[in-house]
């Protein structure tokens, strides 16, 4: 699985974003995962 | 034609029969370097950092004036290389301040092991916001007078024989092969202050911190001490309190003339890995001490307390969006630091885990962002414990928040790395820096940033997640 996602640094945010995702299909499975409920 | 000539003939009277370039205005001629603004507010601005260093060398004169640094400099010396350091004679001027303004001051590229390298100020002095690389030779000693560094940021390259750094009173003794130093000859009193930095030895054979005390009050908050051979201070006379917050030594810590030290050490909620236990003399109130021959650890203070430790647990700048179709959301992602893991698999003994606390930022407010603090202010946060979100190599991993209300999706949801470690029953928490410029963001601004990298050509999208982007960043 390719874990080495993140494209350089666009303006001031970092975006680790999805385009290599596809790559795998599956590697926004990858996070550990709370619902913003919790934080409320 | 005439517009040249007049520029040139500008240029020309700018720089006074001494090289300087002497300006009482706001204009910045082309090509400063550095400007000194005297304490009655003239300003001068100088085409080389040791041109304006030499102003401030006579006494009373420049008593407090401010020396701005105004682009990245590199300097074969500080100085013209006929100053000894041992003469204390280099600053007069007291109390002046350097302002480094982020940038850097790479010095030594022509001097070997030369004590005539050193930058000396033996009145005191503040330094702000400056980083410098250290080729060769010296940095700045501090003989005398009240020396604060605000954010500086010391790193001395793999060279040998580099002598110099932080010390006051200087007067006796010569402190060697160390780049910071604190030292107290005679007895004078004075104060030293780190607020914040990181000091590098990448010479592993030389000391990171070697001094002499005697009478002065050190307090070192918020900094790091990477590498070199040791942290030592020695020789002290009475009277001398070391006093150490937030911090985080990657070494050792005052060994080898720690018989000679006689005022106090104490050390608050900091990072100690040493080849040693803690020495006779140290006090560590709170804060976790590694032995890293014995391969044990040790931890001081409260059940949970908080350790400022950007060294071993870091997390990324800004966020990124979870694009999954059904529980898309906000993503923030750490990095576990070499030594981290190489610690987390030799120690013996104590149990790691890592995760992402995860708070509103409306409910944070100016509370610290810390388990304890929060739990004491009452706040409602997560301890997203990483499991699923690691990575194969344990290097790093993610957290994501999800089921986010489009009500919400313009604030602010906040996020700081954690390492959590059990020893029997005393629990100790790492934490990655943190600020709200670097580590809280919205799903609105982040998705609208992934669309503008899409219609820039950066990024490609498929029309799937495309719509998940627009519908987070089209929402009002």
């Amino acid at each position: 699985m390719k874990r080495d996602y993140c494209i350089p640094e666009l303006s001031v945010l970092r975006l680790c974003l999805a385009d290599v995702l596809r790559c795998s299909g599956q590697l926004d499975d990858y996070d550990d995962v709370i619902y913003y409920g919790e934080l409320s | 034609m005439k517009r040249i000539l007049s520029a040139v003939l500008m240029v020309l009277l700018a720089f006074s029969a001494t090289g300087l370039l002497a300006y009482a205005d706001e204009s910045v001629p082309a090509g400063s370097v550095a400007s000194i603004t005297t304490s009655e507010g003239q300003k001068s601005y100088y085409p080389s950092l040791a041109d304006a260093l030499k102003v401030l060398q006579p006494a009373a004169m420049y008593d407090g004036a401010i020396l701005d640094i105004l682009q990245d400099v590199t300097c074969a010396f500080w100085w013209d290389g006929t100053v000894n350091q041992s003469s204390s004679n280099v600053i007069q001027s007291a109390n002046v301040i350097i302002n480094g303004n982020g940038y850097t001051v790479t010095v030594g590229t022509d001097c070997g092991n030369s004590s005539k390298n050193f930058l000396v100020f033996p009145n005191g002095v503040q330094i702000n916001d400056l980083t410098l690389v250290l080729l060769s030779g010296g940095g700045p000693r501090f003989n005398g007078g009240d020396c604060t560094l605000n954010q500086v940021n010391i790193t001395v390259k793999d060279v040998t024989g580099v002598k110099g750094g932080v010390l006051t009173d200087g007067t006796t003794g010569n402190p060697s092969k160390a780049f910071v130093t604190f030292y107290v000859g005679n007895g004078s009193s004075s104060a030293i202050q780190i607020n914040g930095g990181r000091f590098a030895q990448e010479n592993s054979g030389e000391r990171v911190v070697d001094g002499k005390a005697g009478i002065a009050d050190i307090d070192i908050i918020d900094a790091s001490f990477i590498g070199g051979s040791e942290f030592r201070m020695y020789s002290a006379l009475s009277g001398s309190n070391l006093y150490v917050k937030n911090c985080y030594f990657d070494k050792s810590f005052i060994t080898g003339g720690t018989t000679n030290f006689v005022g106090a050490v104490t050390l608050e909620s900091s990072i100690v890995l040493a080849s040693t236990a803690v020495g006779s003399g140290i006090i560590v109130n709170s804060g976790i001490w590694f032995n890293t021959r014995n391969k044990t650890v040790s931890i001081y203070g409260e059940n949970g307390l908080g350790c400022f430790a950007p060294e071993l647990i870091s997390m990324q700048d800004g966020a990124s969006v979870r694009l999954h179709p059904e529980t898309s959301g906000i993503r923030f992602t750490s990095d576990i630091s070499e030594k981290m893991r190489e610690l987390a698999g030799s120690v013996s003994g104590m149990t790691v885990e890592y995760g992402t606390l995860v708070v509103r930022k409306d409910q944070l407010g100016d509370v610290e962002f810390t388990v304890d603090s929060m739990t004491a202010a009452g706040i409602k946060f997560v301890e997203c414990k990483a499991e699923a979100g690691m990575d194969e190599n344990g290097s790093a991993y993610r957290a994501a928040i999800i089921g986010i209300p489009q009500t919400d999706y313009g604030n602010d949801i906040c996020a700081r790395s954690y390492v959590r470690l059990t020893v029997g029953s005393k629990t100790v928490y790492l934490y990655s820096d943190y600020s709200e410029e670097s580590n809280c963001r919205n799903i609105r601004e982040v998705a609208g940033a992934a669309l503008q990298a899409h219609e820039s050509g950066e990024i490609t999208y498929s029309e799937a997640e495309l719509a998940i982007l627009r519908g987070y960043a089209a929402a009002e």
